[in-house]
């Protein structure tokens, strides 16, 4: 049982792109909420975390959430992608979370901080 | 209100099941102002990595301990119990360190800054040993 399967993950214009599947049995749901899955909100993080980090090609960490707003639940089975903006002089990064097949929705954006701040590409 | 007959079990306020459960203890609580908890990140939590977690599940912790605080403040209704509710914003968020410790004691702490039913505004706090983790604001939603 993984968290989540990568469908891809590229460049996508002057940004990058990460398409994951969010499997029925995901590890993220369980406990969030028994009876009632519901990925948590800080797994969209996770999400942008890995594509940062794909992108990149090394692992990296967030220092910090600017911002992010939550608009829709995600639910078990849905496929996702997040879309990264280029990066701000200033490291920071925005970032879109979309649900996809049949119509596509706006699920979270925002603006985090890489660790190692500006210049980290 | 504070704590007069002890703190509440957290299963008693909270909907989130093992391994999301990380809010293990209620310190401390002035209804519905602020309260102090003491969250773990179990090994088991999936988004764990070896003995240490994105600093990002602090969030997920003081979201559980602004849901906790929310819990307390229904406790004159006859329906009050667990209620599920969503993580709906977080604004500077600071991580100091880029990860949390796993299974060791978290502190943290919320403050009501605003609220207009059913959306709430909450600064928190996470520390280790005395010691700023994550600070920043976060924004709930609780299902009626």
């Amino acid at each position: 049982m993984g968290a989540y399967e990568i469908l891809g993950s590229g460049p996508e214009g002057n940004g990058w792109g990460l398409a994951v599947r969010i499997p029925e049995d995901s590890a993220l749901f369980t406990g969030h909420f028994p009876g009632h899955p519901i990925l948590p909100g800080i797994a969209h993080l996770a999400l942008v975390t890995r594509a940062i980090s794909d992108w990149r090609g090394r692992k990296v960490a967030l220092a910090g959430v600017r911002s992010i707003k939550l608009r829709r639940p995600v639910g078990p089975g849905e496929t996702l992608l997040v879309r990264l903006s280029a990066p701000a002089a200033d490291g920071s990064l925005g970032f879109v979370l979309e649900r996809q097949g049949g119509e596509i929705e706006v699920l979270s954006r925002g603006t985090v901080l890489v660790s190692g701040g500006a210049g980290w590409r | 209100m504070a704590l007069i007959d002890g703190p509440p079990a957290v299963e008693s306020l909270l909907p989130h099941g093992d391994p999301m459960r990380l809010v293990r203890v209620i310190v401390e609580a002035t209804v519905p102002q602020s309260l102090a908890c003491i969250a773990v990140i179990p090994p088991d939590n999936p988004l764990a990595e070896g003995d240490a977690a994105p600093a990002f599940v602090g969030l997920e912790a003081a979201a559980q301990a602004a849901a906790a605080l929310e819990a307390l403040s229904r406790r004159h209704d006859s329906t009050a119990g667990p209620r599920l509710g969503y993580l709906v914003g977080v604004r500077d968020a600071t991580f100091h360190s880029s990860f949390l410790p796993v299974g060791e004691p978290l502190s943290v702490r919320v403050e009501a800054a605003g609220s207009a039913p059913p959306l709430a505004v909450y600064e928190a706090r996470i520390e280790l040993g005395g010691t700023l983790l994550v600070s920043g604001t976060l924004s709930t939603y609780v299902v009626a």
